[in-house]
């Protein structure tokens, strides 16, 4: 069974080496003309590529361009079919699990010393949960970039990194000891960094990349310590081995508490959890289907996945575990909030999805991590679901800021209902996933963590209301013309069949998912994965539920009230604006405009995402600017250039000195040649006596 | 012997003089083959004083008055050249090694 699971996430990874290789080939015979693989799809709007080949060869070019052509066709659906059969590799793997079979691969990989580096992965109950979610979620998010990436310039390159993506998250999940976990887990970072930056030409996305990709490698930083600490004092990289270890005799001293706090480190850098959350929305800049793929389902999902898989070293520390919770409780309001007042729809989505992942890392603190699964498991569909919604609108409108969208029901029926469907189930509302979910966390908070739950309470509440804030303003009222989109020819319609077919299957999901691991069912999740008994989640008090469920409807009423009803849109009467200038931007949803003018400071402190990103670059990138300036104009320019100047100065000036000495006139040399026979002489007829 | 060495200190210092102090090359040539000169009536002097019977010194200055001869050719081929070079036989304006 072993190979079988090596297969799972080596599918995508040939996909991903025959489409980077192909892309290549294509790109270095100089078949895709001078902007690489972009070629085909441009070339017949643009002629520029093709008709500056000479004529004599447009035959040949033809020919090449048709391979072009067939490569960025077949680019996404082959992808699509290697994360379609990774997924059904895992299916294969997971009854086969369930079958009773140990479904476990391990080999040494090297020795370095005494230390044996091992290649292990394994499938269990936990990992099949896992590989379900990321191989169902991948497959319908290539699916949908099928569609929505159609004609994009680098579309065999995006292809390429989804897969590779695929591939690295597969092997994360599967990853039996802390060195292919690692290796796997900076493969999804170096993934995550192509992926936002695939739009690299605009400088926000490059930067964007590259925040994501520095800020989430200051947690990673702390996991390879953890690493290392676990290595140092057990001797061994595999899972088992580490656990026994840690459960008995137990962690010595500090490092008990130590290590978890390390390893959590990782896990709080990739799912975006307080303070490293700021790389999350700004990575909003790569394309919508990476950003449901990538940064609401599966990567992010990394991180609460890291701290479930490695729960036996939380175990005997219930300190850590403290902080895991006050981390994830703080990261769920606080982002609930920020989401209240964005205004573009990603951003929105990105800041829900930060306080998502904050409820289940409060669902670990507090010692359920059952529950913390579940709610990924929900969550990566409904998320994944919101988030392909945006794209379609984004994809249909190209525009994602809700002040210029409105009454996109009529017009995008599909995306609107699998939209509702998504909202609902993010704000909890039975019988949708997130409900089920959402009360398997809050009920086991009820048992022992009222603080967390009085949090966590207030964020349901947020997030219904935002979530409906978004839905209301972009679906309901009138449609909102904003000049140069329509009026340039293309009514905004239904995205096509490739990409709604995602939506309704997401939708399906949404709503479907959380029966079954639902207490009334006797969590058949639970059970059909093989968590044991101590991993099942309790049934919490019925008030919690009730609590819930209402916080939840009130969001939502509340949201109706300041939304979706007359006028729903600041007017762009000059007055008002010449009045409040900024405040009153035309179109922007009246209430915004009416709470800030309330609020104040505060809604301004909430809108900036309480300056977080602001403090950061004053007091850690400024400086480390600063500092690198200060390296790089005064100590290189200066001490060290001085150094290399000074000694050519140095040998410049004494030849320079020396060289007077050479006067070119006979008679100094004769004079010189006399006066060193006589001092000789002198010397000789000394010594002789 | 004293007077004879004393003649030829005379005759060495006389040369080094002249070619210290001239700017003519022709001068400086001859002052040159004076302290050859010296050094010729230095050989025999000491040949005569050590070995009597040998006649080595006679023999070596006939020798050096010899190598003068071609020497003073090769010293006026060059000043010949630095004539036509510099238009003057005057060795202060031959000064191309200057650093």
């Amino acid at each position: 069974m072993g190979g079988l699971l090596l297969a799972i996430p080596l599918v995508p990874l040939a996909v991903f080496v025959v489409l980077l290789v192909g892309g290549a080939y294509l790109r270095l015979t100089g078949a895709a003309g001078p902007r690489g693989v972009a070629g085909a799809a441009g070339a017949a709007a643009s002629p520029g590529a093709v008709a500056a080949e000479p004529s004599a060869t447009g035959g040949q070019v033809a020919v090449v361009d048709q391979r072009v052509v067939a490569l960025r066709a077949a680019a996404g659906w082959l992808s699509v079919a290697g994360v379609a059969a990774a997924l059904a590799f895992g299916v294969v793997a997971l009854v086969a699990f369930r079958g009773g079979a140990e479904v476990a691969l391990s080999a040494t990989w090297f020795r370095v010393g005494s230390l044996e580096v091992p290649f292990s992965l394994r499938m269990d109950g936990l990992q099949g949960l896992m590989v379900i979610v990321v191989g169902g979620v991948s497959v319908l998010v290539h699916l949908f970039s099928v569609g929505y990436m159609h004609g994009d310039r680098d579309v065999v390159l995006y292809f390429a990194e989804l897969s590779l993506f695929s591939a690295a998250m597969l092997l994360l999940v599967l990853a039996d000891d802390f060195f292919v976990l690692y290796m796997a887990w900076e493969l999804v970072g170096a993934s995550s960094y192509l992926l936002i930056s695939h739009y690299f030409e605009r400088p926000a996305a490059a930067a964007a990349g590259k925040k994501a990709f520095l800020t989430t490698r200051i947690g990673d930083v702390g996991l390879l310590l953890g690493i290392f600490a676990l290595v140092r004092i057990t001797g061994s990289l595999d899972f088992q081995t580490v656990f026994a270890h840690a459960t008995e005799p137990g962690l010595p001293g500090a490092w008990r508490v130590a290590v978890p706090l390390l390893i959590f480190m990782g896990a709080v850098g990739k799912s975006a959890q307080l303070p490293l959350h700021v790389w999350l929305p700004d990575a909003m800049e790569g394309p919508t289907p990476v950003s449901a793929l990538i940064h609401a389902a599966t990567m992010v999902a990394a991180g609460v996945y890291l701290v479930a898989r490695t729960y036996p070293i939380f175990v005997p520390a219930p300190e850590a575990l403290t902080v895991v919770g006050w981390i994830g409780a703080l990261t769920a309001l606080t982002a609930a909030t920020v989401g209240l007042t964005q205004r573009d729809i990603k951003k929105v989505l990105a800041y829900s999805t930060i306080s998502q992942l904050g409820f289940m890392v409060t669902a670990l603190g507090a010692g359920v991590p059952a529950a913390a699964m579940f709610q990924l498991f929900t969550h990566a569909w409904f998320k994944a679901l919101l988030f392909l919604a945006a794209g379609s609108v984004i994809h249909a409108t190209g525009r994602q800021v809700v002040d210029e969208l409105g009454g996109l029901r009529r017009r995008m029926p599909i995306t609107a209902v699998t939209f509702a469907a998504g909202a609902l189930a993010l704000a909890g509302i039975p019988p949708f996933a997130g409900f089920w979910s959402k009360e398997e966390i809050l009920g086991a908070l009820a048992g022992g963590h009222p603080v967390f739950l009085g949090m966590l309470l207030v964020a349901t509440f947020f997030t219904a209301f935002y979530i409906f804030r978004l839905l209301f303003v972009v679906f309901l009222g009138p449609e909102v013309e904003a000049e140069g989109d329509v009026a340039a020819g293309a009514p905004v319609r239904e995205s096509g069949p490739v990409m709604w077919v995602p939506l309704v299957v997401l939708a399906l999901a949404a709503l479907g998912m959380g029966f079954w691991g639902a207490g009334f069912l006797g969590y058949p999740l639970q059970k059909s994965l093989g968590l044991d008994a101590g991993q099942a989640p309790v049934a919490g008090p019925w008030w919690v539920t009730v609590v819930a469920v209402t916080l939840g409807l009130a969001g939502i009423v509340l949201a109706w009230l300041a939304y979706a009803r007359r006028p729903a849109r600041a007017g762009a009467a000059a007055e008002t604006v010449a009045e409040r200038p900024g405040r009153v931007r035309p179109g922007r949803p009246a209430f915004d405009a009416r709470l800030e003018d309330s609020l104040g400071w505060t809604y301004r402190l909430v809108d900036h995402a309480y300056y977080v990103d602001a403090l950061y670059t004053r007091f850690l990138v400024a400086p480390f600017v600063g500092m690198a300036r200060f390296l790089a104009r005064t100590v290189d320019a200066g001490l060290i250039d001085g150094i290399v100047n000074g000694v050519a100065w140095l040998v410049t000036g004494a030849g320079g000195g020396v060289r007077r000495l050479q006067t070119g006139q006979v008679r100094d040399y004769v004079a010189a040649v006399t006066v060193g026979v006589i001092v000789v002489a002198a010397l000789v007829i000394g010594a002789l006596g | 012997m004293t007077p004879v060495l004393i003649l030829s200190g005379i005759l060495f210092a006389i040369g080094v003089f002249g070619v210290l102090t001239r700017r003519n090359a022709i001068t400086m040539l001859v002052s040159v083959e004076i302290m050859m000169n010296a050094a010729n009536l230095n050989m025999v002097a000491f040949s005569r004083l050590y070995h009597p019977e040998l006649m080595t010194g006679q023999v070596l200055a006939i020798f050096g008055i010899g190598i003068a001869a071609s020497e003073a050719a090769v010293g006026l081929a060059l000043i010949l050249t630095i004539y036509r070079r510099y238009g003057s036989t005057d060795v202060d304006r031959a000064d191309l090694l200057k650093g």
